[in-house]
C-alpha cells in the first residue's frame, strides 16, 4: 500500500485544526481538542516510522522550480516525534497553568498547532525551500506565544522576536537565492553531490553564511542570542518550554544541514562554527550564573547549551570519515535538552501558577517540602549538570571522546583544541554552578514567605513530567542502548557510520572528565556565586544589567544609522520636490496664495486654499505645456 | 468580426452618459444600476477578448500615421482581463461604501467613463490612440479625486492634473522626436523598425518614460499619488492602486517594448538611467511608508514603491523582465486593492485613519484584518504567497541584467521588502495584539460594515489565493500571450 499520503497530511491536517480551533471559545473544549489533535498526530508520526518511505518523495509544485515537498530522514523524523512528545506535555501542563489567566486562549491553542504544523513541516521537508516556507510559519506563529500576555514586557520581547523572525527570514531567503542559482538543486538529500563541485566559490560560503544566519537567528547563536532571554521569559511557561526544547532545534536542524550536507570537511567553516559554539557555551554560561530570574537563567542555559551542540556539528565536519561519535553525541545532547529543557520550563511554570512570580527571592524555598517537585526538578538539574547516571553526562561524554579523538587524530600538538577542551569542561562545570544555585535556591533554603498551599499541581502534569524523568534516567542507565538505537537511526542522515562498539561511559577516563567539570562547577558556586549573586544580606541579584544587550549596544546603532540616513534624503527629495512645485506655482499663478503642503498627519488648512481659481489655472497650465511642448517640437523640426 | 473590439468601448461609455441623464428613485437603484452596468462590461469585455484576439481596426483614419483604432494583443488581453476582473467587484464595495459620501450619481458617471477609458487604453493600437486615452484617463478621474469638492480635495485634484498633464507633456516631446525619427508609431512587439539606436531615440526614450511612469508615481513626480489619498476610499482604491497607476505602467510598457528595439536598448545609457530611477524608487517609496503614519498615505508610498518594481521589471529590458512585471502587476493589483479596502472598512465602521489608531481593531472586525493579513503577508514576499513568486521573478530578470546594477536591484528588491514586512506587520501587530491594559469595549458598538463590503475582500483574497497557488499556470498563461508560445 502506497503510504505517501501520510507526509503532507501529517503537516496540513494540523493546519485545518489549528483554523478550526479559532472559532472555539470554551476552554475545557479547546483544550481536549488540542489534545486530540496532538495525539493524533503523534500517532501519525509514529506511523510513518513503518511506513517504510525511505527514498520517496512527494512534490506538490507550485512556481517555477519552486514546490512544496515532503519526504522522510532519520534525524528529522526522530525530532518529528520528539516534537510530538514536546508538545503533549506542553498541552498537558496549559491546562492548568492557563486556568487564571484565559484570556486569548483559542488564539493560543491554535497557534500551538500551527506551530506544530511548522516544525514537523521543517523536519519533513524534502528541500530548503519547503524547510524555508515551514520555518517562517513556525517563526510567525510562534510570535503569538511571545506576545500572548499583551503586557510591556511581553510587547517588547515579542517586538524583537518578530525583527529576527522577519530579518533572519529575508537573509535567509537571500542566501537560498544564491544557493539556487550556483547549483539550481536544493533537495537537501543531494546537497552534498550538487554543491560538492563548487567548493571553492566563494558565493557559496556567502550563500551559506546567510542560512546560517537565519537558522542561527532561531537557534539563538552567539551574536544573534538576545532574543532568547526576553522571549522566553514573556512567554507563557508551557510556551517557553517548546521554544526552548523544539524550536530551536530546528534552528540546528538547519545549521546540521549547512554544515553537514552543503560544506561537508569545509575546516574553515567547521572551526568558524566551533569558536561561535564556545562563545555561546561561555557567554551562556557565564549570564545565567549572573541572573535571579528563573525563567531568564534557564534562557542563559539554553544558550550556553546550544553552544554544545554547534561545537558536535563542528567537530563532525572536522572529523570527515570518522565522524560517528561526534555525530551521535549531537544529536543525543540535542534529543536530551529538549528533554530537559521542558521539563525545567514546565517546574518554572508549575512555580509561576502557584506564586505570580519568576524572582528567585519570591520563589526561594518554594519546593523545600514538595518532595515530587523536588525529585523532578532534581533530576533535570542533574542531567543537564552532566552527572553520571544521568543523560545529560552521556551526551557530554560523546562530545568530549568526539574531540578527544579529533586531537588524537588531526591535531595532536594543537593549542587550539587544547584550550577548546578546557572551556568545554570549564563550561560544563558553569552549568553545574548555576544549576545548583537554583536548586539549593527553590528547594534547600527556607522560605522567605509562608506557604500555605498544599495542591500545587494537578494529576496529568505530574504524570506527564515524571514520564520525562523516566526517560532521563534511562538514557543515563543504559546508556549504549539508547545511544545505538538513537544514533543508528540518525546516523545515515549525517553521513556517519554505525557505532560498532560500546563506548565505555563509566571507564575512568571519561569519568575524569565529569568529574573535572563538577570540581570546577563546586569551584565556581562557592567561591564566585556564593560571594556575589547569592548573598546573606541582599539575596538573590541580577549582576548583568539586562539592557546590556547586543541589541542595544550594537544592532540598534548599527541598524538606526542607515534608516536614519535614508529617510533624511527621502525628506529632503521630498523637500525638493515641494520646492518645484511651490516655484512652479509663483512662476505661474501671481494671485494665488500656495496651500501648505500637506504633512504627515496634518492636513492643510481648508481656509486657506482659494481653490476654484486652481482649477481654471490648472487648465490654463496645461495648455501652456502644450505649448511649450509643441514649440519644442517646431524647433526640433527646424533643426533637424 | 473585429468590430467586436469596439463594443466594450462604446458600451462603457454608452453607460456612464446613461448613469448621468437616466432619472433613478433614489440613491439606491443608482448603485444597483451602476454594479448591473459594470458587470455587463466585464461580460462584453471576456466576450471581446476571446472573440477579437489579435484583431484590429482603425476607427478613423486622417493619415497614413494619424490614425486611431484599437487592436487586442496578449499585454492588452491580460491588462483587460486584470482590469475587467476587479471593477465589477469593486463597484459593489463603491456602491456600499459611498452611500457616505454622497452624490452618486456623479461618482458613478465618471466610475463607468473610466472604465471604458482605461479598455481603451489598453486596446489602443497605436502610440496617438494611447496617448489620446491617458489624457483622457486624467481628466475623467479628476471629479472622482475631488469628489468632496472641499478644498483639500481640490488642492489635491490641482496636483493631480499638475503631475499627470505635465508628464503626459513630457512624453508628447519624446513621442514627437520618436516620430520624426522613425516615422511609425504602430505597436509591434520588438518594435517596427530594426535601425540602430541614435542619441536622439534613446533621449525619446527617457522622456516617455520619465513622462508616462509619472503616473505609476516614480521617484521625483510621486507627490500627486500621495496626496490624492484625500479622495473616497474606493477611488484611491481602485485608481491609484489599479487602474490609473497601472495604465502608467502599461504605458511603459507598451512603449518599451512595442515602440523599440528592447533588446538593443540594453547596456544604453538610457536603460542604466531608467533602471536607477527605479531602484531609487523602490528603496524610497517603502522608507516613506515606514515613516507615514496616516494609513492610507502609507498604502500610497507602498503603491510607489511597488509601482517600481513593475518599472525595474520593465527595465530589463528582456522577454523575461515584462513576464515578471506583468506578473506582478497582477499580483499587486489584488494585494493592494484589498488592503485599501480593509483600510477603507476601518474608515466607514471605526471612522480611523491612523496606525495607531487602529490598535485592537482586529478583534472587532475579523473579515477585514484577516483578509488584510493574507495580502499584507503576499505584498511582504512570503512564500507561498503569488507576491513572493512575482518578486522571485522579478529578481531573476534583475540578475539578467547583471553587473552593479543588477546587483543593487536585488539588493533594493531585499531592503524594500524588509521595510514593507517593517510597515505591513505594524499594523497587523496592533490590530490584533493590544496592550492588555486597551480596552476593547471602546471599539464595539459602531456602525456596522455592509456585508457586501467583506464578501467584497473575501472574494477578492481568494482570487489572490488562485492566483499565489496557480502561480506556475499564470506565469505560463502571461508568457504565452506576450510570446505567442512557451
Amino acid at each position: 500500500m502506497n503510504m505517501t499520503f501520510l507526509l503532507p497530511s501529517s503537516v496540513f491536517l494540523l493546519m485545518v485544526c489549528s483554523m478550526l480551533l479559532t472559532r472555539i471559545k470554551d476552554i475545557k473544549t479547546l483544550w481536549n481538542l488540542t489534545m486530540l489533535a496532538v495525539v493524533g498526530e503523534t500517532i501519525l508520526i509514529g506511523s510513518l516510522f513503518f511506513a517504510g518511505l525511505d527514498g520517496i518523495s512527494i512534490h506538490l509544485p507550485l512556481f517555477s522550480d519552486f514546490g512544496i515537498g515532503f519526504s522522510v530522514n532519520g534525524l528529522g523524523l526522530l525530532f518529528c516525534l520528539i516534537a510530538c512528545v514536546l508538545w503533549l506535555i506542553s498541552t498537558i501542563q496549559s491546562f492548568e497553568y492557563f486556568q487564571h489567566h484565559n484570556k486569548h486562549l483559542s488564539r493560543y491553542y491554535a497557534s500551538i498547532l500551527m506551530t506544530l504544523a511548522g516544525c514537523i513541516g521543517v523536519f519533513l521537508a524534502n528541500d530548503l525551500f519547503t524547510l524555508f516556507i515551514f520555518f517562517e510559519l513556525m517563526s510567525f506563529t510562534s510570535y503569538l506565544w511571545v506576545a500572548h500576555n499583551q503586557d510591556d514586557q511581553s510587547i517588547t520581547a515579542s517586538n524583537v522576536y518578530l525583527a529576527f523572525v522577519v530579518i533572519g527570514g529575508l537573509v535567509m531567503l537571500f542566501g537560498l537565492f544564491i544557493l539556487s542559482a550556483i547549483g539550481g538543486d536544493l533537495t537537501i538529500a543531494n546537497l552534498t553531490s550538487t554543491f560538492g563541485s563548487y567548493k571553492d566559490d566563494s558565493l557559496l560560503y556567502i550563500g551559506c553564511g546567510m542560512l546560517f544566519f537565519g537558522f542561527g537567528a532561531k537557534a539563538g547563536v552567539f551574536m544573534l542570542h538576545d532574543w532568547l532571554p526576553l522571549a522566553y521569559t514573556a512567554s507563557p511557561a508551557p510556551a517557553s518550554g517548546l521554544l526552548s526544547g523544539l524550536l530551536s532545534k530546528t534552528g540546528l536542524y538547519g545549521i546540521i544541514i549547512v554544515t553537514v550536507k552543503i560544506l561537508p570537511h569545509s575546516t574553515n567553516w567547521a572551526i568558524f562554527v566551533l569558536i561561535l559554539g564556545m562563545f555561546n557555551m561561555l557567554v551562556g554560561a557565564g549570564l545565567a550564573f549572573m541572573s535571579s530570574d528563573l525563567k531568564r537563567t534557564l534562557a542563559f542555559s539554553s544558550i550556553s547549551q546550544i553552544g554544545f551542540i554547534l561545537w558536535g556539528i563542528a567537530l563532525m565536519s572536522l572529523l570527515g570519515e570518522h565522524n560517528t561519535i561526534a555525530a551521535y553525541g549531537t544529536v543525543m545532547h540535542m534529543i536530551n535538552h529538549s528533554f530537559i529543557k521542558i521539563l525545567l520550563f514546565s517546574c518554572a511554570g508549575i512555580m509561576f501558577q502557584n506564586t505570580q512570580s519568576l524572582n528567585l527571592n519570591d520563589l526561594q524555598g518554594f519546593g523545600k517540602n514538595k518532595p515530587w517537585l523536588k525529585a523532578v526538578f532534581g533530576i533535570g538539574a542533574v542531567s543537564l549538570m552532566g552527572i553520571p547516571l544521568f543523560s545529560g553526562y552521556i551526551s557530554k561524554t560523546l562530545l568530549h571522546e568526539a574531540m578527544v579523538e579529533y586531537m588524537h587524530l588531526f591535531a595532536p600538538e594543537s593549542a587550539f583544541y587544547k584550550c577548546s577542551e578546557m572551556l568545554f569542561l570549564i563550561a560544563g562545570g558553569f552549568t553545574f554552578a548555576y544549576m545548583l544555585k537554583l536548586f539549593i535556591c527553590l528547594f534547600v533554603k527556607n522560605p522567605n514567605k509562608k506557604q500555605t498551599q498544599t495542591h500545587y499541581v494537578t494529576q496529568k502534569t505530574k504524570i506527564a513530567l515524571t514520564a520525562v524523568c523516566v526517560i532521563l534516567v534511562l538514557i543515563g542507565i543504559v546508556p549504549n542502548t539508547m545511544v545505538h538505537a538513537v544514533g543508528g537511526f540518525t546516523a545515515n542522515f549525517m553521513d556517519a557510520h554505525i557505532l560498532e562498539s560500546n563506548v565505555a561511559y563509566f571507564s575512568w577516563v571519561n569519568l575524569k572528565g565529569g568529574f573535572t567539570s563538577i570540581i570546577i562547577g563546586l569551584f565556581i558556586y562557592f567561591v564566585i556565586v556564593k560571594t556575589t549573586t547569592c548573598t546573606q544580606e541582599k539575596g538573590y541579584i541580577e549582576l548583568w544589567n539586562p539592557n546590556w544587550t547586543i541589541i542595544h549596544l550594537v544592532y540598534r546603532p548599527i541598524l538606526g544609522a542607515p534608516n536614519f540616513i535614508c529617510t533624511f534624503f527621502a525628506r529632503l527629495a521630498d523637500v525638493l520636490v515641494d520646492i518645484v512645485v511651490f516655484v512652479l506655482n509663483r512662476l505661474f499663478f501671481k494671485s494665488v496664495a500656495v496651500p501648505k503642503t500637506f504633512l504627515d498627519g496634518k492636513h492643510i488648512d481648508d481656509s486657506k486654499a482659494r481653490t476654484t481659481i486652481h482649477i481654471t489655472y490648472s487648465l490654463a497650465y496645461s495648455l501652456l505645456l502644450f505649448g511649450v511642448g509643441f514649440i519644442f517640437t517646431l524647433i526640433y523640426l527646424l533643426v533637424s | 468580426m473585429h468590430y467586436v473590439i469596439l463594443l466594450p468601448i462604446i458600451s462603457a461609455f454608452a453607460l456612464g452618459i446613461c448613469t448621468f441623464f437616466m432619472k433613478f428613485k433614489n440613491e439606491k437603484s443608482i448603485s444597483k444600476f451602476a454594479i448591473i452596468s459594470a458587470f455587463f462590461i466585464s461580460m462584453v469585455t471576456f466576450c471581446t477578448l476571446y472573440f477579437g484576439f489579435e484583431q484590429s481596426i482603425v476607427v478613423l483614419r486622417i493619415t497614413e500615421q494619424i490614425n486611431f483604432g484599437f487592436k487586442v494583443d496578449g499585454i492588452s488581453v491580460i491588462f483587460a482581463l486584470m482590469v475587467s476582473i476587479l471593477w465589477p467587484i469593486a463597484t459593489i464595495y463603491a456602491s456600499q461604501y459611498m452611500t457616505h459620501e454622497g452624490n452618486l450619481k456623479k461618482f458613478f458617471t465618471f466610475y463607468t467613463l473610466t472604465y471604458g477609458t482605461v479598455l481603451a487604453l489598453s486596446f489602443s493600437k497605436n502610440m496617438l490612440t494611447m496617448y489620446l486615452f491617458y489624457e483622457m484617463l486624467t481628466f475623467i478621474t479628476l471629479p472622482l479625486v475631488t469628489h468632496n469638492n472641499k478644498p483639500r480635495d481640490l488642492y489635491a485634484g490641482t496636483k493631480y492634473i499638475f503631475y499627470s498633464v505635465g508628464g503626459a507633456s513630457i512624453s508628447f516631446m519624446g513621442m514627437m522626436i520618436f516620430m520624426f525619427n522613425v516615422g511609425n508609431w504602430e505597436f509591434v512587439l520588438g518594435g517596427i523598425s530594426s535601425e540602430p539606436l541614435t542619441t536622439d531615440l534613446l533621449v525619446a526614450y527617457i522622456l516617455m518614460f520619465v513622462g508616462f511612469s509619472v503616473k505609476a508615481g516614480i521617484f521625483p513626480f510621486h507627490r500627486w499619488l500621495i496626496d490624492a489619498g484625500v479622495a473616497p476610499t474606493p477611488v484611491t482604491a481602485l485608481l491609484h492602486a489599479v487602474a490609473v497607476v497601472k495604465s502608467g505602467a502599461f504605458a511603459v510598457m507598451r512603449v518599451t517594448y512595442y515602440l523599440f528595439d528592447f533588446e538593443s536598448l540594453q547596456g544604453t545609457f538610457a536603460q542604466q538611467f531608467v533602471m536607477i530611477l527605479s531602484i531609487i524608487t523602490i528603496v524610497f517609496g517603502s522608507a516613506m511608508a515606514m515613516k507615514s503614519k496616516h494609513l492610507k498615505r502609507r498604502l500610497a508610498y507602498s503603491t510607489v514603491s511597488q509601482l517600481s518594481y513593475i518599472l525595474l521589471g520593465i527595465s530589463t529590458m528582456s522577454y523575461i523582465g515584462l513576464i515578471a512585471a506583468l506578473f506582478h502587476m497582477v499580483n499587486h493589483a489584488f494585494m493592494k486593492i484589498v488592503l485599501f479596502f480593509g483600510v477603507g472598512n476601518v474608515k466607514f465602521a471605526r471612522d480611523k485613519e491612523y496606525v495607531t489608531d487602529i490598535e485592537g481593531c482586529g478583534t472587532v472586525l475579523k473579515y477585514t484584518f484577516f483578509t488584510f493579513t493574507l495580502c499584507s503577508l503576499s505584498l511582504i514576499g512570503i512564500p507561498p504567497f503569488g507576491g513572493f513568486f512575482s518578486k522571485f521573478a522579478l529578481a531573476q530578470s534583475a540578475v539578467g541584467v547583471g553587473g552593479s546594477l543588477g546587483f543593487f536591484a536585488i539588493a533594493a528588491l531585499i531592503v524594500s521588502a524588509l521595510f514593507t514586512a517593517m510597515y505591513l506587520l505594524q499594523i497587523i501587530v496592533l490590530a490584533y495584539i493590544p496592550h492588555n491594559t486597551f480596552d476593547c469595549s471602546k471599539l464595539e458598538n459602531r456602525t456596522v460594515v455592509p456585508k457586501q463590503m467583506i464578501y467584497t475582500l473575501v472574494v477578492l483574497t481568494v482570487i489572490m489565493l488562485v492566483l499565489s497557488l496557480g502561480a506556475n499556470q499564470v506565469y505560463n498563461l502571461i508568457q504565452i500571450m506576450i510570446m505567442g508560445e512557451l
